[in-house]
């Protein structure tokens, strides 16, 4: 049985420079997939053209079956594939529960027309988005930032707003990159738990991270990257060992440091 | 807050302003400061439009005179030219702006950044100089004459007290489904992609057909305004097009606040009747618009309107902008 995303070859170069060369990838349904490597491995790059944000010289990637590459974004949301951004990208002029309501933009089948006339079936189901995205930021634990504009919160809490925006839709996936990245170690907690209970449930993740002891901890496999090609994968201790990660480790910090 | 109490809110504010809509020709008679409301009901309508594609959207455009002139062009000499009764040449020039706005629309707002701005700009000096040019059809520089006023089942608009109330009744009657579409997922969607436009698709909002969808509106709205306006005063410039009309279209816009109706509303009511009635505003009109505009842009993206109406809204008074910190769950 083939994994629910798929990634094939991909290939990606930015002015004559490769960002992602033939990269192979694979991430299953109610498993946590980390994603690793150094600054401008091609991380986000690998997320961009898998949510449709960038379209791959080279290359195939499915999701459960479906063809991703040359699918707009917003339809690659609708198949059940979601994502954050490495930066936050909120609704600044919105509420925070404002900012989850649009997460489930892509439910609402009506257009223009209908909302102009303000057709009854749109107040019931406004309704219904709004008692749904109550729930995914009590989930979160913003059930009392509903009303706060979503640009005064907290950057910890943003953070958790970006994943209530991904998780309010009932995806199979979610794209995540660097969920914890300057988190303190409290956030960075309840964050790693959070993850874990929407795996829980059965969502499958992509987890971009920096935080080596949270990808140790959580993750199912590891994938490590760098220079746009994959140097390993396997379980989190397996490829903790390979040399080439071992060697990209200089010094066996905490992060990445440069690769081969 | 629910959408049925907002929706309160909303007829809460439209009503006392249709009365006083309805008792202001007790009080002004005279004919020329009427033509002044007639004019400002037509801005009223022109810039909702342009609200939804600029406060709401984000997307800035400065040809909407040219959707606005198009209007009037077109259905006054269908009109006055071809025979057409204005009930039937006003919907066809609507349509005609409409699908003249998609034409623009599709290629440009596909682009990512400002071009839209560069775009409309340029679209706007074209119609002016293909008004001037096209003389056989347009009558050139000097305008447009002749043109019938509306009438309603064999009642002719041809006075300034008949039209005022088309006039008004259309532009208060245009607020409702510009502000039943900001309150809808519609219209947070657009708010979406005027904050993130790739936070909005990675939401499932289709960030380019609603880019699209709302300039087309926005063009529609206005090429309502300009029909009826050719309609009233019988006779088109293509001076009154030219791109210090876009300039104005958009001072009223922002003057009033970004993403606010009642903003508009009050951008168009404050600024139609500046240049009528101070002559010295007349003379320096063009140049006293941009400066506003400049200055507004500057210091005061939000407008004036927008500011009061959001303390407003904080102390418990309705508005047509959807509410910042208001919106509650259903618990
Ligand atoms: N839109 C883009 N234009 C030009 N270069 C890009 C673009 N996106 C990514 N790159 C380049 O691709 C490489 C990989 O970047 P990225 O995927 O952001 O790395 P990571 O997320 O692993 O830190 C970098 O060298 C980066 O400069
Ligand atoms: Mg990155």
């Amino acid at each position: 049985m083939s994994a629910l995303l798929d990634v094939r070859g991909l290939s990606i170069s930015f002015g004559g420079v490769a960002a992602l060369d033939s990269v192979d990838f694979a991430a299953e349904a109610g498993k946590i997939t980390a994603l690793i490597g150094p600054n401008g491995a091609g991380k986000t790059t690998l997320i961009n053209c898998v949510s449709g944000f960038a379209q791959p010289d080279q290359g195939q990637a499915g999701f459960g079956g479906c063809a991703l590459l040359g699918l707009p974004a917003h339809r690659i949301m609708g198949l059940g594939l979601a994502r954050t951004f490495q930066h936050l990208r909120m609704f600044n002029r919105m509420n925070v529960l404002e900012n989850v309501m649009v997460g489930l933009h892509g439910r609402m089948r009506r257009g223009f027309l209908a909302a102009m006339l303000r057709f009854p079936v749109l107040r019931r189901e406004e309704r219904a988005l709004a008692e749904k995205a109550m729930a995914v930021l009590a989930e979160v634990g913003l059930a009392r930032a509903a009303g706060k504009p979503a640009g005064a919160l907290p950057y910890g809490d943003q953070k958790r707003l970006a994943l209530a925006r991904a998780l309010v839709s009932d995806p199979k996936m979610i794209l995540l990159d660097e969920p914890v990245a300057g988190l303190n170690p409290a956030e960075t907690r309840v964050m790693a738990d959070l993850i874990l209970k929407v795996r829980d449930r059965g969502v499958g993740l992509v987890l971009v991270e920096h935080d080596m002891s949270l990808v140790m901890r959580v993750s199912d496999t590891v994938v490590a990257l760098c220079s746009g090609r994959t140097i390993a994968s396997g379980t989190p201790a397996e490829v903790q060992r390979h040399p080439e990660v071992v060697a990209a480790y200089l010094g066996g910090g905490e992060e990445f440091g440069l690769c081969a | 807050m629910s959408p049925s109490i907002q929706a309160k809110r909303f007829m809460a504010g439209l009503f006392p302003l249709a009365g006083v809509v309805a008792l202001l020709p007790l009080v002004v008679t005279n004919p020329y400061y009427l033509g002044v409301l007639n004019l400002t009901a037509l801005h009223v309508l022109a810039v909702t439009g342009l609200n939804l594609l600029i406060g709401f959207a984000g997307q800035i455009s400065l040809g909407h005179a040219a959707f606005f002139g198009l209007g009037a062009y077109v259905s006054g000499i269908l009109s006055a030219g071809y025979g057409l009764p204005p009930l039937l040449s006003l919907p066809i020039a609507v349509g005609f702006v409409c699908l003249v706005a998609l034409v623009i629309g599709v290629p440009v707002l596909r682009l990512s950044g400002n071009y839209l701005v560069m775009a409309t700009l340029g679209f706007n000096i074209i119609v002016t100089v293909l008004l001037v040019q096209m003389e056989d059809v347009t009558g050139g520089s000097s305008g447009y004459f002749g043109i019938p006023p509306l009438s309603l089942g064999g009642l002719a608009l041809d006075t300034d007290l008949k039209f005022y109330w088309l006039a008004w009744g259309l532009a208060l009657l245009g607020l409702v489904p510009a502000r039943n579409l900001a309150h809808s997922h519609v219209g947070r969607g657009l708010r979406a992609l005027h904050d993130s436009p790739q936070a909005a698709l990675a939401c499932g909002v289709p960030v380019a057909s609603y880019k699209i969808r709302i300039f087309v509106l926005s063009a529609g709205y206005a090429a309502v305004a300009g029909a009826l306006y050719a309609h009233y005063f019988g006779i088109v410039t293509p001076k009154t097009f030219d791109i210090f009309k876009s300039v104005e279209l958009v001072t009223m816009c922002l003057v009033g606040g970004m993403g606010s109706l009642w903003g508009g509303l009050f951008g168009a009511a404050f600024l139609t009747p500046l240049p009528q009635l101070l002559h010295v505003f007349q003379e320096y009109q063009d140049l006293i618009f941009g400066g506003v505009l400049l200055l507004l842009l500057m210091f005061l993206p939000q407008g004036l309107v927008g500011r009061l109406e959001e303390s407003l809204v904080r102390r418990g008074f309705g508005g047509i902008r959807p509410p910042l910190e208001e919106t509650r769950g259903s618990e």
